[in-house]
Order: C-alpha cells, then sequence, then structure tokens
C-alpha cells in the first residue's frame, strides 16, 4: 500500500509538471499583446516594448517556465501583469471562498449521494423513479439558473440569505454559513444528480454479485448484507465519481462566484486568463491541479482501505 | 509645431472606459446579510451617513496610480486627490492646487499647492511628489509617456510647482486633471502595488479588503474637503454579473450600482431611482476615408449612403428599449462642438442610398467585417449587418477576443467599426481621438488637412473661436459622413433614495457618478 501510495505521489508530481508546463505554453508568443493589453489603450509601440522587457516576456519559453517554476517552489508565484497583486495573496483570500463552497458540496453530495443511490436500488419503486427523474432534472437544468431561482425565492422574496457576497468564518461563523448556503445548494443539485445515479447502478451491479446470492443463500439478514459487504463494494465505484464530481464543482464555482458575487478562485482564474495574466493564470491552474489530485489521492487511499482487492493493483 | 501627442490624457480612462463597458445599500461590510443592511434598519438615513455602499460593474486594474480608470473607478476616488480636478466639461477647478495659471499658449501650468497637505501615512505632500508622478507616467514603460516625458519643472518653492511642455498644449486641461498623485517616496518604494496611498478623502483598510471583489475605506477627517464627503465609511463592491447587481441593489446591499438597459426597468419598478446618463453615442466609424483597406470607403458617396439605411427612431425605441434617442452627430449635445438645431442630413431612403452607391460605381456592394468585442454588440449588429445588405454591403461580424482584443479592435485592420463609443463633455478631446491622425479611435490615423489645421488652431484659439473651430470640423466630418452616428445612449445609475443622493454630475464621461456626487 505504501509504494501504491508513492507512486501515485510521483505520478501527480509528474501531472503537476507537464499541466503547469502546459499551461505556460499555451499563453507563450504572445508577448506584445499582453503588454499592450497591460498598458490599455494610447500606448505607444516604445512603450509596448519597454512593458514586454519589464515583464520578462522577451525571454525564451523554457526560461519563463523555469524562472516561474524555481520561484513557485519557494512559494513566490510572482505578480499579476495587470494589478501588480501577489498572486499568493491573491490566491489566499480566494481558495479559501472557493472551497468553502465546494468542500461542504462535495461532502453533501457524497453523503446525499449513497443515501439515494442505496434507496434506490434496495428499496425500488417510487424512490427508485425518483432518483431517476430527480437525476436527469437535475443534470439537465444548468447551475447558474437554480442558482437564479434560489436568490430569486431565498434572498429576495423571503430574505432569509444574502444575494450576493461572502463572510468570512472567522468574522462571522452564522454569516458564513448564511452566505455559502444558497452558493452550495445550488452546486449540490446537479452534483447529487449525478452522483446518486452512479451510487445507485453500482449498488445494483454489487446486489447482482454471485457473493450476495451466496450470503443470501446462507441466511445472512438484508441489512448486514448491503452495509457490510455490499455498500463496502459499491464504494470504490461511487468514492471515483465523488472525486470526479469535484472536478464539475470547480467548473461550476465559476458561475455560481458570478451569480453570487462571491471572490473565489473560479472568478479569478476566468478574469484572468481572458486577458492572458500569465502569473494569476499560472497560478491558478497550479492550485487547481493540486486540489484535484488531493482529492484524488484521498480517494484513491478511502478506495485501498475500504477495499483489500484494490490495494493488489 | 508638434503633433498634439496621441496617448494622453484623461481620455485614455474615458475611452477605454468605455470600451469596458461595450465588453460586458448602504450598510457596513461584506458582512452584511439582509438583517443587517441599512435597507432593514430602523433609521435608514443615519446608517447612510455613516456608511455608503457602492457597487462596480467592474473591477479596478490594481493600485497603480497610473492605471486607474476614470469609469466608476471610486476607489481611486477615495484614495487619491489630483494637482487640479476636471469638472464635467474638462474646465479646471481645485485639488491639491487651491489656485493655477495656465501659461501663456498652453504651455503648461503654475500651480499653487495648499499649505498643510499630507497623505494618509502622515508624510507632507509638497511639489517634488507633483514632480515624481507627473516623471512617473512619463516614464517609458507608460502608456502616457508620450503626453509627459517631455515636460520640464520649476520649483521654485515647496508650495509652487511650473509644468512645461515644448509646445503648445491644445488639451492642457485635461493634462493637468488626470494624475493621481501619490508620495514621491512611496513611488520609489514600489510599494504602491500592495497598498494604494494618497492624499485623498479616504484611506484603504487592506484588513477588510478582498482586491477583486471588495474595497473598504475609512474617511479621512483632516481632509481639506471633507464636507464634500459625507459618508464615513465606504465599501466598493464589485458585481460584474447583472444578475448579482440587480439582487444586490433590490436587497439592499448595496446602494447604488449600474445596471444595463434590460434591468433598468425592474429596478426601478422595485422602487430603486434611476439617474441616467447619455455619455455615448452608438455609430459606425467609418475612419478609411483614403479607401486603403476598403475602397469603397474611400468614396463619400458610399459613406453617405451607408448613413441612409437606418431606422435610428426604432433602433432607439426597439434595441435599446427607449433607453436612447436618434441623433445625426456625435458629439455630446451641450459641448462646443455640438450644433443646435441641425437636421439630420441622411434620413433613412433605401433608394437614395442605392442609387448613391449606383453613382459610386458599387451597385453590387461590396465585403467588409465588422469587428466587436467578445460579441457584445450582438443586440445591434444583427440589425446593422441587414441593414447594410439592403445596399448589398455584405458585413460579417468578426469577433475579437483575449489580450489582443483592444490592440486589434484599434489596430486599423478594421477601419468600419460599430461601437458604442463615449461622447465626451469635452467635445475638443473627442476631435483628437476620433478625428485626429493621432486618435486612437481613428484607427486609419488618415491626415486631413482641414480637420488637423483647426484642430490645431484650438491651442491658441479663445473661447468663441474654439467653439467655431470645432462646429466646423463637426459639420464637416457629417458632410464627409466620417461616421454613421446612430442614438445617444448611456448608462443607468440605480440607487436607492432613502440611502443616498446623487444631487450632481461631474463625471467628463457622464457614464456614473463621481464619489464627490454622491451625498
Amino acid at each position: 500500500m505504501l509504494l501504491n501510495l508513492m507512486k501515485n505521489l510521483l505520478r501527480s508530481l509528474g501531472v503537476l509538471l507537464v499541466t503547469t508546463f502546459a499551461g505556460f505554453a499555451l499563453m507563450f508568443g504572445n508577448a506584445t499583446g499582453i503588454a499592450s493589453s497591460v498598458l490599455g489603450i494610447g500606448a505607444t509601440p516604445e512603450s509596448v516594448q519597454a512593458k514586454v522587457v519589464e515583464l520578462g516576456l522577451d525571454r525564451p519559453l523554457l526560461v519563463q517556465y523555469w524562472d516561474w517554476l524555481t520561484s513557485a517552489v519557494t512559494g513566490d508565484l510572482g505578480r499579476s501583469f495587470y494589478t501588480g497583486q501577489q498572486v499568493s495573496e491573491a490566491l489566499s483570500q480566494r481558495v479559501p471562498v472557493t472551497l468553502s463552497v465546494i468542500i461542504p458540496a462535495l461532502a453533501l453530495t457524497a453523503l446525499i449521494s449513497v443515501l439515494l443511490g442505496v434507496a434506490a436500488a434496495v428499496r425500488g419503486g417510487g424512490i427508485d423513479r425518483f432518483v431517476q427523474f430527480f437525476s436527469v432534472g437535475g443534470t439537465a437544468i444548468p447551475n447558474f439558473i437554480i442558482a437564479i431561482a434560489l436568490v430569486f425565492a431565498f434572498a429576495i422574496h423571503w430574505r432569509i440569505f444574502p444575494a450576493t457576497g461572502y463572510v468570512a468564518f472567522g468574522d462571522d461563523p452564522w454569516q458564513w454559513v448564511l452566505s455559502i448556503t444558497l452558493p452550495m445548494l445550488a452546486l449540490l443539485v446537479g452534483a447529487v444528480a449525478g452522483g446518486a445515479q452512479q451510487f445507485r447502478t453500482a449498488m445494483l451491479d454489487t446486489l447482482g454479485s454471485d457473493y450476495v446470492r451466496t450470503l443470501r443463500a446462507r441466511g445472512m439478514k438484508e441489512q448486514p448484507i448491503i452495509f457490510q459487504h455490499v455498500l463496502r463494494n459499491a464504494a470504490a465505484p461511487g468514492l471515483t465519481v465523488v472525486s470526479l464530481t469535484m472536478l464539475s464543482l470547480l467548473g461550476g464555482a465559476v458561475f455560481i462566484e458570478q451569480v453570487f458575487a462571491l471572490p473565489g478562485m473560479g472568478r479569478l482564474a476566468t478574469d484572468a486568463a481572458k486577458i492572458s495574466d500569465v502569473p494569476m493564470v499560472m497560478g491558478t491552474v497550479m492550485v487547481t491541479v493540486v486540489i484535484v489530485l488531493v482529492i484524488n489521492f484521498v480517494a484513491d487511499l478511502l478506495i485501498q482501505t475500504l477495499n483489500p482487492k484494490a490495494r493488489m493493483r | 509645431m508638434r503633433l498634439m501627442n496621441g496617448r494622453r490624457l484623461t481620455g485614455i480612462v474615458a475611452a477605454s472606459a468605455t470600451a469596458a463597458i461595450a465588453l460586458a445599500a448602504c450598510s457596513g461590510t461584506s458582512t452584511d446579510g439582509p438583517s443587517s443592511s441599512a435597507a432593514g434598519s430602523d433609521q435608514p438615513g443615519d446608517v447612510a451617513k455613516d456608511s455608503l455602499v457602492l457597487a462596480m460593474s467592474q473591477d479596478i486594474e490594481g493600485f497603480d496610480p497610473r492605471v486607474q480608470p476614470g469609469y466608476q473607478n471610486w476607489p481611486a476616488d477615495a484614495v487619491w486627490d489630483k494637482l487640479v480636478r476636471c469638472d464635467s466639461t474638462a474646465n479646471l477647478t481645485p485639488g491639491i492646487a487651491e489656485s493655477w495659471e495656465i501659461l501663456p499658449d498652453n504651455m503648461g501650468i503654475t500651480a499653487h499647492l495648499r499649505e498643510g497637505l499630507t497623505f494618509s501615512d502622515g508624510s507632507v505632500l509638497d511639489a517634488e511628489d507633483i514632480k515624481a508622478n507627473y516623471e512617473y507616467w512619463g516614464a517609458p514603460e507608460s502608456a502616457r509617456s508620450a503626453d509627459y516625458a517631455d515636460l520640464t519643472y520649476d520649483i521654485p518653492d515647496p508650495l509652487t510647482i511650473t509644468l512645461t511642455w515644448p509646445e503648445p498644449q491644445v488639451l492642457i486641461n485635461t493634462l493637468t486633471c488626470d494624475i493621481p498623485i501619490t508620495s514621491a517616496d512611496y513611488l520609489a518604494s514600489g510599494d504602491f502595488l500592495d497598498e494604494p496611498l494618497g492624499s485623498g478623502p479616504y484611506v484603504i483598510d487592506m484588513a477588510k479588503t478582498t482586491v477583486g471583489s471588495e474595497y473598504v475605506f475609512t474617511k479621512r477627517d483632516d481632509y481639506y474637503d471633507a464636507d464634500n464627503y459625507p459618508y464615513a465609511n465606504l465599501t466598493v463592491k464589485v458585481l460584474d454579473n447583472e444578475a448579482a447587481m440587480v439582487s444586490a441593489l433590490k436587497t439592499g446591499q448595496v446602494a447604488g450600482g449600474l445596471v444595463t438597459d434590460q434591468s433598468r426597468a425592474e429596478a426601478e419598478a422595485s422602487g430603486l431611482e434611476i439617474k441616467d446618463f447619455q455619455g455615448q453615442t452608438v455609430r459606425i466609424l467609418l475612419t478609411d476615408h483614403n479607401g486603403d483597406v476598403y475602397p469603397a470607403i474611400g468614396d463619400v458617396r458610399v459613406r453617405q449612403a451607408m448613413n441612409m439605411v437606418f431606422d435610428k427612431q426604432a433602433i432607439a425605441d426597439s434595441i435599446y428599449l427607449g433607453n436612447a434617442e436618434p441623433t445625426a452627430q456625435y458629439f455630446r449635445k451641450g459641448t462646443d462642438a455640438y450644433i443646435d438645431g441641425l437636421e439630420d442630413p441622411y434620413p433613412m431612403d433605401i433608394e437614395k442610398a442605392k442609387a448613391l452607391m449606383a453613382e459610386a460605381g458599387y451597385a453590387d456592394g461590396f465585403d467588409i467585417e465588422l469587428p466587436s468585442l467578445d460579441g457584445h454588440l450582438a443586440h445591434i449588429m444583427p440589425y446593422v449587418i441587414q441593414q447594410l445588405g439592403e445596399i448589398n454591403i455584405r458585413a460579417t461580424e468578426k469577433v475579437l477576443s483575449g489580450a489582443n482584443a483592444i490592440e486589434d479592435l484599434l489596430s486599423g485592420t478594421y477601419p468600419v467599426i460599430l461601437f458604442e463609443l463615449g461622447n465626451l463633455g469635452d467635445s475638443t478631446f473627442q476631435i483628437y481621438v476620433e478625428d485626429y491622425p493621432d486618435g486612437w479611435w481613428n484607427v486609419s490615423h488618415q491626415p486631413d488637412e482641414y480637420v488637423d489645421s483647426r484642430y490645431e488652431q484650438l491651442a491658441t484659439a479663445s473661447p468663441e473661436e474654439g467653439k467655431v473651430l470645432e462646429q466646423e470640423i463637426n459639420q464637416y466630418t457629417i458632410d464627409n459622413a466620417w461616421q454613421v452616428p446612430l442614438v445617444f445612449k448611456g448608462t443607468h445609475f440605480a440607487y436607492d433614495a432613502d440611502l443616498v443622493s446623487v444631487p450632481t454630475d461631474s463625471d467628463i464621461e457622464a457614464l456614473a457618478p463621481k464619489l464627490r456626487d454622491f451625498k
């Protein structure tokens, strides 16, 4: 198992390097465009050229990447080309906001998806039809539509939750809960819709296994079969789905942060990408990749803990 | 005489801001839930004077004083003061300097600074600080280096400074009123990128500020003009999503912010006051007067024909939902260049337009590309393309996006540009930007003896002579159909009248209130 973990770590490091280099390379070669954009309307060719040099964009790709990489290792992610803000400072403000919404959404996605998936697979009938209907509906409706509907109902009409903005947990825990509730719910609907269906399928597959039939033939009660055996074996595909859900939550957060005016990483990343703010884009790419790798790593760890067979792979 | 160096002026900011537009409650702090907002307060008026929360529909680009837009930039208004200020028509008013004299032939300015001014860190503001800031703007890597690089400075005492340009400056007012002043030492330290420092009415609270999302300020009671800024605390939120803006306004999370044409009626219906600005003229720029890129555009008859295919009233009523007004001129009403009582010389007449096209030898039309930034003209572009098709001009939209979008737009590659472009309170400046060869919106940069000679005379003309010259330029560009003016339109500032009032307009761009307009 330790060997597996080491392999996973090395693989993750490789993914991080490849991804960040790819990100850097994709933005390379537009030095004057970036410098012009930074300077704004009215920049002379001379001032653009001076800006290119000042930003270091006149250097070869590998030199620029190596500089970024070696600085990043020491925690220096540079400054935004446009705002001059330290990228690390921006990330330290923005990442907690996004995680505040995503992590509870992910946890609730896992919990609710398991409950709905198990209930649908075991009970069938009405609950099964509900899960399938909810899965189709929840997946079909874009999360920003759900977000706008939630704002209209719970912020404008009933005024229970704030329509926009974020409050840090350290400033006011109760206001924090209020500020993340609607964004989290907007993300949750689509995530649970997909997750519950996947858990239902995994449960049904496992319930149809030979060993389950054997356990039933031996007279074992249904409850221990489901919770001690079936759920454990169904957990592997389910956890994989949950880890993949993290990706869709990160993507969905881009829209949700706009609708709720949350100062999160999604907005930072999209705004930076639009204007080729290389240091900021690289910072957000790196953090996003790290988050995804960590989630996958944890999912792998859980799967291996729950299912000994997985440790043999 | 050196031609009026291009890239100067307040209006860079104006044009940038307008381009940016195209692209795209009084309560305490971000911690406001509805329960703590002023809208829910028993005494909203009192709360409003304690704190003002505004919403910007786009973020500022950091704290570098050199890249601050004028458009709804309340953070900049809060932190920085200027040597002199420009009012809504570019007349100079006191700022750091309580008095000044413009040098003969508009060669420069002598400014007399107020005594006892300090920056928010307590350091004393004197003439050396002014010099350091203008030098910073004249540095090679500055977009405005051409405007300020050749300045010379004379500082006879710490409270007096004379700025002198090598040549007469037509736009002397906007040149001198445009620069936010920070401390010379702070500028040298480079720390200004992390936290702004100025001598303005407020000081930023970085502990409560989240760059890109929310900027929080506290009033400086020792500011010389403190009475004009009644709010003890100021919060400026970035709400760049229209749904978020409207929600925040309706729930009292913010006291005011700009809403779009589409949201104006909804905001008004929910009890908000609307202050309408008409700082933009929707038009098609036809800059290729010589026909270098599109030979047909070089023929005045073709340009006139393009003016005759649009139903401007229908544009105002249907596309801009009644929030626009047909116009035959692209200059703002009330400015020196605007010609009162001018009848539209090109009323809609498709048959006459076709005849002009045939007369010019273009009965079968020609192909053009109409650029747009990120497709932001989706509401009007299809109509424009359709109407140009009436005279066989086959226009296709070219969407520009990414970091190069503005550069591409202004590169001259696309000399026919449909845009919701700012009309400035200073028409002299607008002539420079759009008609003079150095102007960045005159993307083809083709000289014209008639316009250029009159513009250059403005440097030494009296106000009366200047008005005549500007109206001659306006009439000339109308006669030669340098543009296709469609409608005046503008922005809509929605606000809760229980929380804030906006009795004055001091924005030269006429796009949003300035911070000093909020009472």
